[in-house]
């Protein structure tokens, strides 16, 4: 029994709870009624996951190497604008993935306003894995800036102002002092970024279609089941070995990206 | 799990037949009950405002579902007069049951090629063109095993020049009509009553396929006004306005009154 002042502990384990079941439910139900073992064998769901391990790899890239430079710019001013494209980035993060996808047409498709630009230059990108990518990083990288700046705003600047003053460059500052300071926080956001590009789906949807092997990423599939005969049963077995899959990788990304000792 | 699943469905039939007994109860005024497809949603309030002026005490209430899970809900006991199937299958289950006294095939629709009202595609022979994109619906959705058989039947060297062309294959028949819509493909695969409803866009027919056919049938509780109904639908008079959303009227002749 816990003693009188532990039975806060009920409120975590209660929530804990919460998101435990509805995982084992969807995993149970898949196991029973689905068929997963076919869904294992089939090469649509192969190309799938590989199309969306791939591409949510090189979304959680192209958010590092832009999203990192954006953030610490953000967070070292003090300017209005800054505050300002601090708001404009968390918007995507309130849209409705579809109107994310209707946004990015609007601009990049073929009728969007870079549309005959980009044609002229010969990039035509919807229905491309490019696309993928495009729609994915619109979606989740503000996740991964949030987290970066929220880490580089924390930090106290007299760090880097002493590593200045005893010479050391930029570069190396910045390798040396800061990104050890901040390393948590960009972990973190990029766990978060490239979960949401995994599960990315509407966007998805609208920019780049839903073509097996080249723009059909395992959301897409699970939609695609979802709708077809097989129809609940089919989804949720190809659901659960994403799940499984999300599992195993966000286990070895925690693992990775949590120096040991760093939370202690 | 599954037991669980069952349950909550049971439960939602008896919740979904009491409001339907309900209202039953409270319309004594000889209405006719109608279940009607949901695909005919656009266009059925205007054939029943026309029958409305032909018999003026005409009175109706109507609800709209999938055929599958409407023919589920009479054979399970719910009340309806008349019953408006997307297929022949739903009429032929309960016919077997007795629930269906007579039926009748009034309208089709079918798989159609839509392209831009100035789009320089005529027939299905332009698809082939290289640089044109097509969106179909995927294999395992219904208008996507429609366009599968329909591209079994072309000419191998044809259907290979397609598939060349399409950029994606979609999983609802409304997710294909919006890459039309939004410019980004120049030929879909859609029904040809998605078309009618669209302006700035024309339909190709695309020979080979069968059409879908809708049948009403008069259940056993239907009486004369159902009857009644049924054969306007499917007569003269209704031909215009099916004919503007798309369907194409069957049997005209029988169905004349």
């Amino acid at each position: 029994m816990p003693s009188r002042n532990q039975w806060w502990i009920l409120l975590p384990a209660l929530f804990g709870v919460f998101f435990l079941l509805p995982l084992l439910g969807l995993v149970w139900f898949g196991l029973t009624d689905g068929d997963v073992a076919s869904e294992l064998r089939s090469s649509n769901t192969w190309d799938a996951l590989r199309l969306s391990v791939l591409t949510a790899t090189m979304t959680l890239m192209l958010a590092i190497v832009l999203g990192t430079p954006l953030a610490y710019l953000l967070a070292a001013s003090e300017a209005g604008w800054a505050r300002l494209t601090a708001t404009l980035l968390d918007l995507p993060l309130v849209l409705p993935p579809v109107v994310s996808g209707i946004a990015l047409l609007t601009v990049f498709g073929r009728r969007g306003y870079l549309g005959d630009p980009l044609a002229d230059a010969g990039i035509g990108l919807s229905f491309t894995t490019a696309a993928v990518v495009i729609a994915q990083l619109f979606v989740a990288a503000p996740y991964y800036v949030r987290a970066a700046y929220a880490g580089f705003a924390a930090m106290d600047p007299r760090f880097e102002g002493v590593a200045y003053t005893l010479g050391l460059s930029r570069w190396r500052t910045f390798r040396t002092v800061t990104l050890p300071l901040v390393w948590p926080a960009l972990a973190g956001g990029a766990v978060l970024c490239w979960a949401r590009a995994l599960g990315e789906l509407g966007a998805t949807l609208l920019f780049a279609g839903s073509l097996p092997g080249r723009t059909q990423t395992m959301p897409l599939a699970i939609l695609s089941a979802f709708e077809s005969s097989a129809g609940l049963a089919g989804a949720v077995s190809i659901a659960v070995i994403l799940v499984a899959f999300a599992l195993v990788l966000m286990l070895l990304l925690h693992r990775a990206t949590t120096p040991s000792g760093a939370y202690r | 799990m599954n037991a669980a699943f069952r349950g909550l469905r049971s439960l939602l039939f008896v919740v979904a037949a009491a409001a339907v007994l309900a209202s039953a109860c409270g319309e004594g005024d000889g209405s006719v009950r109608v279940f009607a497809a949901s695909s005919l949603q656009d266009v059925l309030p205007k054939l029943l405002g026309a029958y409305a002026e032909t018999d003026e005490g005409a009175r109706f209430e109507v609800q709209y579902g999938g055929s599958q899970s409407l023919a589920t809900q009479i054979e399970l006991g719910a009340d309806a007069d008349l019953f408006l199937s997307a297929n022949a299958a739903q009429i032929e289950r309960l016919e077997v049951e007795d629930h269906i006294e007579w039926q009748i095939s009034f309208v089709s629709n079918c798989l159609v090629i839509a392209v831009d009202e100035d789009s320089s595609i005529a027939t299905i022979d332009g698809l082939g063109a290289s640089g044109v994109r097509i969106a179909l619906g995927a294999s395992d959705v219904p208008v996507g095993a429609l366009t599968d058989l329909a591209l079994a039947m072309l000419d191998p060297s044809l259907a290979e020049a397609i598939r060349a062309n399409v950029v994606t294959e979609d999983p609802n028949v409304r997710v294909v009509l919006s890459r039309l819509e939004l410019g980004e493909v120049e030929a879909v695969f859609v029904y040809s009553t998605d078309v009618a409803v669209l302006e700035d866009v024309r339909a190709i027919e695309v020979g080979g396929v069968e059409p879908n056919v809708y049948v009403g049938g008069v259940t056993s509780e239907g009486g004369d006004a159902a009857a009644s109904l049924l054969a306007f639908l499917a007569g003269h008079e209704a031909v215009p306005i099916w004919e503007a959303a798309g369907f194409e009227p069957l049997n005209v002749a029988v169905g004349a009154r």
